[in-house]
């Protein structure tokens, strides 16, 4: 428990502490919000080693998810792969044509103002954003997410004091959705699982959309990652 | 250039009637569709903001009023919306939802694209008018002889080019053990060679050897293409009196295989149907037993396509009928003729002629009077003879001991409507269980004008309502395996979750109702699919109803023969997910009009008490 904190309290840190909304978008219902769910696949679960191996992202609202803006990308990457392209289902000549990682980073920041990112257990995902940031010595703006996992966990801890292994992964929410099972390990189609989960979580959490972002944040699922205040 | 998420292209393209799509039409399709989560909050503003569109569902459980009230009740791989794209100004529909979920929204330009294909455009016209969707019931004429001839050939194409000399032909032909050569230019057929040219214009004439093949081949012979079937090939070979007939691919016209006269023959021993001449044939049970045992692999190997399984419970039947002739006449060659006059009756599924590999035997013995002593001991003898005979030769005894061994089922005409009468009397649901399946029967042997006697005596006690609506009642005790949302409801079978009792939960349901539409209309030939011929033709049920009943038996029948062949197995308990998608769709569509008739016939027969 105490290295969970220690590791919770350093990444407040290299993040900058308890960022609040930006006031733009505080008070925007959900129902009007425009999403962005994003994945990403990395070569181990280690943020000091791990690689980023493909992402994918997909935009959608409370009126529908657009199936036009799916969006998947290889990342091309040298040197050792560890275990995960077989999990991944890639091979090294995969990820050798693939695009380049400073190429992945210019587009999705695009979508950090633009957007609300959606993403099942964000933290390992922005930590490896923002190293990847400082290592192509770019800015990361600052990001908005709501995170599917720590809503699940939300709504887990209001019926369950102790939490089943395994209760929280995106196949666990979904199944207890009744939304359809999705094949894992692939950026694009976990980014749709997720979007599809957060329509459904949204749903349960409130049907007429009315609350806010900012009331949302007494969930936890409501992440801001943005530059340590200086 | 979007990318599409795996499981999108899946679910659409395992979604009929887009599995027929190849894959860019499909993702073509995904990429203009829309993912809705479908809620009783947000679905008025949804379906604003997507109408006109196909609506999908993945998941979820929705009610469809349409403009005239009726409702329907949906679920995944459910369509709704297709009447408002293809008939504009129609198709209104409220959408209840019960259960919230996944819908995908695919809009009128791509639904437009897809109606591009033939078979998409028939499914949708097809469930707008609420009827089976049966395009494989169109080639239900197909017999035996009526398969295409690639699924015949067993050898590649022998050939030889034409500059190729004589000798290097005859060498080619033992080589191969063939008596013909195609002779080709350019790998294409310009004539052939048979071992015939070689004796009459090579050898007869002393030809010199080392001429090219052209000099003494057949030029321009006549031939059929792959995709035609070895019945328009025997026609060929007979009206040109030839014995080698050059097969081609119908695209390129390039040699693909030689039909011969030898082939026809062997052919035909693989036929079902010459099976039934091998087994009239037979001289005693030794001889009728070898034969009968290789029935279910003859089937197994010839019966491949919808019509061959359509005809196939016929054959079957007809050969039990076969079996049972010879018995008797095994029997009677044994022990002198019978005493007085009998007819052997079948009942059940012989006397429908829908037999399948699992189907036990059921019989009975009809008898000109009430014997002596001495009679009921010669029949009684034939009985067990002939019983135990056909279950040598794999027709398995029954287990209700619905069979002429059995002393209650030898039988008097007399007091077979003495019977007859009790059962009209006192319709129990355990005495209709008990007597339903005599209610399909059929004479094979002996005396047919006392079965017909009979049949005529029992035809006015049949039409008692009483009687009928008791029948309609217990028709209606068992149900088609849909949920009120239109899922299957399952059984687990064999380790697999998602199996479905073809024979007890569908075929026998349709079996019941066009027995219930005979009894009321006096109409007393067994065979369900006759039945319901005439019924429609009568004007009993009407016409596109008895039809799509026929249809819905049809598809059914054929899915328990692929499921008994393919797996080797004498159940009717399928499982759903060998069924292509399509399939599933028709499942389903034949299992809701099961249900409807089951519906109407209580109306009609029982005065809607159910």
């Amino acid at each position: 428990m105490g290295t969970l904190a220690n590791l919770s309290g350093k990444i407040k840190a290299f993040f900058g502490q308890h960022q609040g909304l930006p006031e733009s978008i505080a008070n925007l219902a959900l129902k009007d919000c425009p999403w962005l769910a994003v994945d990403f696949e990395f070569s181990c679960m280690d943020p000091k080693t791990a690689k980023f191996m493909s992402a994918g992202w997909i935009e959608g609202t409370s009126m529908g998810i657009d199936l036009e803006s799916g969006y998947y990308r290889l990342i091309r990457a040298k040197g050792d792969l560890a275990q995960s392209p077989i999990i991944h289902g890639l091979t090294a000549r995969d990820i050798a044509h693939g695009s380049h990682v400073k190429e992945l980073f210019e587009q999705i920041i695009q979508f950090a103002d633009s957007h609300v990112w959606v993403l099942h257990n964000a933290q390992l995902d922005m930590v490896m954003l923002k190293q990847l940031s400082i290592r192509l010595g770019m800015p990361l703006p600052t990001i908005v997410c709501v995170d599917t996992m720590q809503l699940a966990l939300y709504q887990l801890h209001k019926t369950m004091s102790v939490i089943p292994t395994g209760a929280a992964t995106l196949g666990a929410c979904r199944e207890r959705l009744d939304l359809a099972p999705a094949l894992a390990h692939n950026a694009l189609s976990d980014a749709l699982a997720t979007l599809e989960l957060w329509l459904a979580q949204m749903h349960i959490l409130d049907a007429t959309g009315q609350t806010t972002l900012q009331e949302l944040k007494a969930t936890g699922a409501i992440k801001v990652f943005a530059r340590p205040v200086a | 250039m979007s990318d599409i998420p795996h499981q999108v292209s899946d679910f659409i393209s395992k979604s009929a009637p887009f599995d027929v799509l190849d894959e860019d039409k499909v993702s073509a399709i995904a990429t203009k569709t829309k993912v809705i989560y479908l809620t009783p909050d947000n679905q008025q503003a949804l379906l604003a903001e997507h109408q006109p569109s196909l609506f999908l569902i993945q998941t979820g459980q929705f009610t469809i009023y349409d403009e005239n009230g009726a409702e329907r009740f949906l679920s995944d791989g459910d369509y709704f919306g297709f009447i408002a794209l293809m008939e504009p100004g129609k198709g209104q529909i409220e959408v209840k939802i019960d259960s919230p979920g996944v819908v995908y929204c695919i809009p009128k330009k791509m639904f437009d694209v897809a109606l591009e294909n033939r078979r998409v455009k028939k499914f949708f016209a097809d469930a707008k008018d609420d009827v089976l969707l049966n395009q494989a019931v169109e080639d239900s004429n197909s017999m035996w002889l009526y398969k295409p001839l690639h699924e015949q050939l067993t050898k590649a194409p022998i050939q030889i080019e034409q500059h190729d000399s004589i000798q290097l032909a005859a060498q080619i032909m033992s080589q191969h053990g063939v008596s013909s050569l195609i002779v080709t230019e350019d790998d294409h057929l310009i004539g052939i060679v048979t071992d015939r040219d070689l004796r009459n214009r090579v050898v007869a004439e002393g030809m010199d050897i080392s001429l090219g093949v052209n000099t003494i081949m057949t030029e321009n012979p006549a031939y059929v293409l792959h995709n035609q079937n070895m019945f328009s090939a025997i026609s060929l070979m007979s009206e040109k009196n030839i014995h080698h007939l050059p097969v081609l691919h119908a695209d390129d016209r390039s040699p693909v295989g030689m039909v011969t006269t030898s082939d026809v023959i062997r052919k035909q021993r693989g036929n079902v149907l010459f099976m039934i001449g091998e087994l009239s044939k037979t001289a005693n049970l030794y001889e009728l037993t070898r034969i009968a045992w290789q029935m279910p692999q003859y089937f197994a190997a010839n019966a491949k396509r919808a019509g061959d399984f359509d005809i196939a419970g016929k054959v079957l039947s007809q050969a039990t009928d076969i079996m049972t002739r010879k018995l008797i006449a095994f029997f009677i060659e044994q022990h002198g003729p019978a005493p007085m006059g009998y007819c052997w009756v079948v009942y059940g599924s012989q006397a429908r002629e829908d037999q399948t590999m699992g189907s036990d035997q059921d019989n009975a013995l009809l008898l000109a009077q009430s014997p002596n002593e001495a009679e009921a001991e010669y029949f009684k003898q034939m009985a067990e003879y002939v019983c135990k005979g056909l279950g040598k030769c794999g027709i398995k005894l029954c287990d209700g001991n619905i069979m002429a061994s059995n002393p209650e089922l030898r039988l008097s005409v007399d007091d077979a409507v003495v019977q007859a009468k009790k059962w009209v009397n006192q319709p129990t649901p355990e005495a209709i269980l008990a007597f339903n399946i005599f209610l399909d029967a059929r004479a094979v042997e002996g005396d047919r004008a006392l079965f017909k006697n009979l049949q005529q005596r029992r035809k006015p006690l049949f039409k008692n309502d009483f009687f009928l609506a008791a029948l309609a009642r217990n028709a209606n005790s068992d149900a088609v395996p849909l949920s009120v949302f239109n899922k299957f409801v399952y059984r687990k079978h064999n380790g697999k979750k998602d199996c479905i009792n073809l024979k007890v939960n569908a075929i026998a349901l349709i079996n019941n109702l066009a027995r219930l539409y005979s009894l009321s209309a006096g109409i007393t030939v067994p065979n369900t699919v006759e039945r319901l011929n005439i019924l429609g033709q009568i004007n009993v049920i009407s016409t596109e109803h008895a039809n799509n009943l026929r249809d819905i038996w049809l598809f059914l029948n054929r899915l328990r023969w692929r499921h008994q062949l393919r797996n080797n197995v004498t159940d009717n308990i399928i499982s759903v997910s060998d069924l292509s998608s399509l399939e599933q769709h028709q499942l389903k569509a034949s299992f809701k009009s099961i249900h409807r008739a089951q519906q109407t016939v209580v109306m009609k027969l029982s005065g809607g008490i159910a």
